[in-house]
């Protein structure tokens, strides 16, 4: 699609380019009408230095010809200007969530068993994420609820949401838009660790606070 | 499709009467199965755990050139009527060649062994390459014939015949119907990879429905037996799917924001009660088959689900966590009323089943950290404990109530089991080299 695009702004480029020589042609033409009580001799030197104008014309609008396919060349050869723009702004938020020393690198939030309000430890974590969001406006996350293995599945499915839900209830009481936040819930379906033990359990009673477009493409 | 793939069936026994209804609907299910599903590797293992009491005596002889075909139908009948765990199968005798024919049996001899009970019959092999399946059942004391009847289909359909020769005779002497003939459905995983399956109620002939890399689960049969409803991840959040058995189509039920999720049928298999997080929390809904009509069923601020429809269509029962724990709750299905809590013992009760009669239902207690299969009498209100296990989960009924299937993990490993509605009789069912979950025993009969 973007190639297309580059492709028909080099043909409107190139067009235009021909339409402004048969013009400036026509100028000349219109000159040399104006002046016809002039003497020969005169004639002759007028005429000598309008070649000499037309032909430094024409190099000029050569020149500009090539420059401006060589401008249309180089559009082609770097691609998507907007990509470039906007990598900039990305890169710092990236490195800002991703810094170990800050507390936006902290994405999980844990839970007691059959459990989905938000134990007081946490409260430092969901703040930054909050206050982040608000000052990053185009960012948006996903909020994954999971439970561990235990008990019914659907019970579970219905407790992730619950999970995933209270995250994003914390995150819009600190003023994040709630269209900034989706939520999925996985109950038991998609365990980070394995074993049927309290440590796996615990480390699958958990919500993840996902970047879209930096911790996950979707 | 009904009347032309179907077995031929007739009665030789003028008096007899014939099951209606059941006897033609059995293949036809089958066959629209096999094209439109893909075979599944890995068959179910079924191995019997403990016995029943009081079961029955009954000899079931090797038929007549049974072994002209690789199906043997009198080593399928017994093996269906031996894990019922309701029938205790006798030595076959010392007289060779085995009676096939009424008027080839020594009654004397098997009164005077005690072989009260005779099954016989003998398979012929017809010029078209179909086989002819004649069996009876004989009371030898009485020298009267109990059932009896000739079967003519294709050799495909033998383990089909034999199942319904089992049901036959599980019906004429326990008086309900055999569930040898009906399927069940349940999740696979290998690797990384999750499939529903559909397979016979004795493990054979497993097929795959759908398969991805994403979870799938709560699938439950129609009561019709013609559709699959399920919830699948394959979008990466949890949607309720339909899926057409006699075709292979499939629809989307349920696919709004949030979880979408328990899909349960209600008796008339035309509306099922779902469960949406749409409004908030997890509450119980009811949608048409086709989508349409979606109506909330249940208001509150806690987590409504798993809903199971009584029988008569009048409640439904469903888990909530609406008193501070997750406990069963009983309503009426056309909402409105309030609900009654059901369950008072413990601090964590789900997953609620009716039972095919609607007098009780089957549920998952955890007691002293370990979750088991329960059992709670709507009348009296007693509880009784069925298994003792430590993960139990999903349990389905057998569509006669006899046997509830359910899954367990053993050595981190998901297996199905059974155990008897009295918690006689238990049954492990283990699949090779894979995970299995998350069964649904099919309705009898089906495809009417």
């Amino acid at each position: 699609m973007k190639k297309l695009l580059i492709g028909i702004c080099i043909a409107l480029l190139l067009t235009g380019c021909g339409s402004k020589g048969s013009s400036s042609k026509a100028g000349v033409e219109d000159h040399s009408l104006s002046e016809q009580n002039k003497t020969d001799a005169q004639k002759a030197a007028d005429a000598q230095s309008k070649a000499d104008a037309a032909a430094r014309q024409a190099a000029e609008d050569k020149r500009k010809q090539d420059e401006a396919r060589k401008a249309a060349d180089q559009a082609v050869v770097k691609p998507l200007p907007e990509t470039s723009m906007s990598a900039k702004p990305l890169t710092d938020v990236a490195s800002m969530l991703k810094d170990p020393g800050s507390p936006l690198a902290k994405r999980s939030v844990y839970y007691d068993f059959d459990m989905y309000s938000i134990r007081e430890e946490f409260q430092p974590s969901i703040e930054a994420h909050g206050k982040f969001l608000v000052e990053h406006k185009e960012l948006r996350v996903r909020v994954e609820g999971n439970c561990d293995e235990r008990g019914s599945r659907e019970y579970n499915l219905a407790l992730g949401q619950r999970r995933a839900d209270s995250v994003k209830r914390a995150l819009t009481l600190l003023g994040v838009a709630p269209k900034q936040i989706e939520t999925v819930s996985f109950g038991s379906e998609k365990p980070k660790a394995t074993g049927s033990n309290e440590e796996a359990w615990a480390e699958n009673r958990r919500s993840d606070i996902v970047y879209i477009g930096i911790d996950s493409s979707q | 499709m009904k009347s032309s793939r179907s077995p031929n069936t007739q009665p030789f026994h003028p008096s007899l009467e014939p099951v209606r209804g059941r006897r033609r609907a059995l293949t036809a299910l089958g066959v629209a199965c096999l094209s439109a599903a893909t075979r599944a590797h890995g068959q179910l293992t079924i191995e019997i755990v403990g016995g029943g009491a009081n079961q029955i005596p009954i000899t079931v002889l090797p038929f007549g050139d049974e072994d002209v075909f690789s199906q043997h139908i009198s080593e399928i009948v017994s093996a269906d009527l031996n894990r019922s765990g309701r029938f205790k199968l006798q030595d076959i005798g010392n007289v060779r060649p085995f009676p096939t024919e009424p008027t080839d049996v020594n009654f004397r001899y098997w009164k005077n062994r005690g072989n009260q009970t005779l099954v016989l019959g003998k398979v012929l092999k017809r010029s078209d390459g179909r086989a002819e399946v004649r069996f009876r059942m004989i009371d030898t004391f009485k020298e009267t014939q109990l059932v009896g009847f000739s079967y003519t289909v294709g050799a495909v359909q033998l383990r089909a015949i034999a199942h319904k020769i089992a049901d036959l005779i599980y019906e004429k002497l326990t008086g309900e119907p055999g569930v040898f003939s009906t399927r069940i459905a349940y999740v696979a995983k290998n690797s990384d990879r999750f499939e529903l399956q559909i397979a016979d109620a004795d493990g054979y002939n497993s097929q795959f429905i759908l398969a991805h890399r994403e979870p799938i689960l709560s699938p439950a049969w129609s009561p019709d037996g013609t559709r699959i409803a399920y919830v699948s991840f394959e979008q990466r959040r949890s949607i309720v799917y339909l899926h057409n058995l006699l075709d292979g189509t499939r629809s989307v039920l349920a696919n709004y924001e949030g979880s979408n999720s328990a899909p349960a049928w209600m008796p008339d298999s035309q509306r099922l009660g779902v469960v949406l997080s749409k409004d908030g929390v997890a509450q119980l809904y009811v949608i048409e088959a086709d989508g349409k009509g979606l109506q909330r069923l249940s208001y509150s601020n806690a987590i409504d689900t798993e809903p199971s429809f009584s029988p008569d269509g009048k409640w439904v029962v469903f888990t909530s966590d609406r008193g501070g724990s997750p406990q069963i709750y009983r309503m009426p299905a056309a909402g409105g009323g309030s609900a009654e809590r059901l369950t008072f013992e413990g601090g964590y009760n789900v997953t609620p089943r009716y039972s095919p009669d609607g007098k009780s239902f089957v549920f998952i207690q955890r007691h002293q950290g370990r979750y088991s299969l329960a059992l709670m009498d709507m009348t009296a209100r007693q509880m009784q404990g069925l298994t003792d296990g430590e993960f139990d989960s999903s349990p389905t009924f057998a569509p006669n109530g006899r046997l509830i299937l359910y899954a367990s993990i053993v050595k981190g490993r998901g297996i199905l089991a059974a155990v008897s509605s009295d918690g006689r009789i238990k049954q492990k069912i283990t699949a090779s080299a894979q995970d299995v979950r998350e069964p649904a025993w099919g309705p009898l009969g089906g495809n009417r």
